[in-house]
């Protein structure tokens, strides 16, 4: 039985460098900020991570602009976000 | 001068009956060996070339070695003298043998009905019988095991529903349905059945007797008695074969892809027997592994094929490179699970943490703070199934998971994701066959835990551990 995901959603894994969390598959809405996003995925992800936080793609290393949506990041279906501390 | 008897006993042993109503490449369609290359297939030899009568006097003997120390078992309460822990780590072994049983005697059963070499489809036949009395036997443990705790008579709901079992199903079944027969002799005959087998036939019976389950030792030695007998056919395939350089490329890649693939399947359920679910320990992991996989097979077989062009394992290091954490990493994950689990998942005691740091010389450091933290309290329950190799189906979490290895690769527009190089090595030669395979994760993801258990079709029952859901 698969989950029913709103089609709106986007599906993509989350990761926090530092965390023993495995990689977890989330659907944000792609009208979240990605600065929103890294304040949400890392409680998900039981991690609390020190000083400022920003958002990789893993598959390239490219750091994400906080103040883009996730919808205008051109996600691939199941892309991995990581989370690290920048302190 | 041959007898008439002898003549008889000649020809029912001649193997290659030409039929007179059907084509031979119809009846054995050269795709079934594509790529591999032999001079005369009706000339490949058999180092057993049994008849069934034989065999089956053979195979009679073995049982009669077997239920008499089961029975003897069940009749004087052997499970009384078995920690309760061993019972748990079983019952993650067994569903997941029984899944790989019933493959492995359905590959057999291809190769039986395909292999170009008439004396290859008759020793396939017999293995193939041999897979169905490994999994009758099994099944046999399994009711002695009922006996003692509960939980045992679900194995075929947790093998057929529980996300657990997946990496179980995705390898085997692969392997079972692989087009060319030699690709599952190189996987089976000699990826599992030479590689990995005596780590679990021999390795975990002696630890198990060790524990006081001796009629489960008794069983799988039983069971290892036959892939002796597989195990000298896929070594004579595989040197057969290797005498034509044409092959060697071919057979380099089914031994760096299978290799990696049983490290990882027999990993999940095996790894954690001799360091955790065993309560009276006496070799960790790491060793058996050792003594078993890369003393036997790599010293003892794969360096001796180096002068036909066979090298090691592509992935041989990378696997090496695992072991220190392999186990340790695999129950953290999966103590991580346990509200979604059919057994029980404890904290190790002192004892074990012992045994532990004086085995693994990196325990403390790579995994002395979680268990700190869960001892101070934190359950470290996840919300959810994490990421899942698309490969091998177990969690992306290797090494460890403060440091996973994950790997990634884009093909028609998706990401799909690996747990190793091994799996992404895999997934990039043959895409095609495995992008459409749907893992647990994905069909799970993002439902709570009491989601996860109805959509698994599983319910909780004594002590809040999941059974079968009786309504299905």
């Amino acid at each position: 039985m698969a989950q029913e995901i709103e089609e709106e959603s986007l599906l993509v894994y989350a990761r926090a460098i530092g965390g023993s969390t495995p990689p977890l598959l989330m659907n944000p809405p792609p009208d979240w900020t990605v600065k929103f996003f890294t304040k949400k995925a890392p409680r998900s992800l039981y991690v609390k991570l020190a000083g400022d936080v920003s958002a990789y793609r893993f598959s390239d290393g490219a750091k994400l602009d906080p103040e883009s949506t996730l919808g205008e990041l051109n996600l691939l279906p199941y892309e991995l976000i990581e989370f690290r501390s920048d302190g | 001068m041959m007898g008439n008897g002898m003549k008889t006993k000649s020809r029912a042993k001649q193997l290659y009956w030409k039929p007179s109503y059907v084509d031979l490449d119809a009846m054995y369609p050269p795709l079934a060996s594509a790529g591999i290359q032999f001079d005369d297939w009706d000339k490949w030899d058999d180092p057993f070339n049994l008849s069934y009568r034989q065999y089956i006097d053979v195979q009679a003997k073995k049982e009669v070695g077997y239920h008499p120390v089961r029975e003897s078992f069940e009749r004087y309460k052997g499970d009384q003298h078995v920690p309760a822990r061993w019972y748990d780590g079983m019952k993650l072994v067994f569903p997941y043998l029984q899944t790989a049983e019933v493959a492995a005697g359905r590959a057999h059963a291809r190769t039986a009905r395909y292999a170009p070499a008439p004396a290859l489809r008759a020793a396939a036949f017999y293995q193939s019988i041999d897979e169905m009395r490994h999994f009758q036997n099994h099944t046999y443990e399994l009711r002695t095991y009922t006996q003692a705790d509960s939980g045992f008579d679900n194995w075929a709901a947790w093998r057929d529903h529980h996300f657990a079992m997946g990496p179980a199903r995705y390898i085997f079944e692969d392997l079972m349905n692989a087009d060319n027969v030699f690709e599952t002799i190189m996987a089976l005959n000699i990826c599992v059945e030479v590689v990995f087998t005596n780590l679990i036939f021999v390795g975990i019976p002696s630890v198990g007797a060790l524990n006081g389950d001796t009629a489960m030792a008794q069983e799988m030695l039983t069971t290892q008695s036959d892939e002796t007998r597989h195990m000298a056919i896929g070594q004579s395939t595989l040197r057969t074969l290797l005498r034509d350089e044409r092959n060697v490329e071919q057979l380099q890649y089914w031994l760096d892809k299978w290799f990696w693939l049983q490290h990882r399947a027999v990993a999940g359920p095996i790894g954690m027997i001799p360091d955790y679910f065993a309560k009276r320990k006496y070799i960790s992991y790491q060793q058996m592994y050792q003594r078993y996989v890369i003393d036997n097979f790599i010293a003892g077989m794969v360096d001796d094929l180096a002068e036909f062009g066979l090298k090691q394992p592509r992935f041989l290091e990378d696997a090496k490179a695992e072991l220190p954490d392999y186990s340790h990493t695999l129950y953290r994950t999966l103590f991580q699970y346990k509200n979604v689990l059919f057994n029980q998942m404890f904290v190790p005691t002192d004892e074990d943490m012992e045994f532990f740091t004086s085995n693994y010389p990196t325990f403390e450091a790579n995994h002395g703070q979680f268990w700190d933290e869960v001892r101070n309290g934190d359950p470290k329950d996840l919300p959810q199934l994490a990421m899942l190799c698309q490969m091998c189906g177990l969690p992306c979490v290797f090494p460890v998971p403060e440091r996973a290895n994950v790997q990634c690769s884009m093909y028609d527009g998706k990401a799909f994701w690996f747990c190793s190089n091994g799996c992404k090595y895999i997934f990039d030669h043959e895409p095609y066959r495995y992008a459409a395979r749907v893992t647990m994760e994905k069909t799970l993801n993002g439902l709570s835990v009491p989601e996860i258990r109805s959509a698994m079709r599983l319910t909780p029952g004594t002590g809040g551990l999941l059974t079968a859901d009786k309504d299905i």
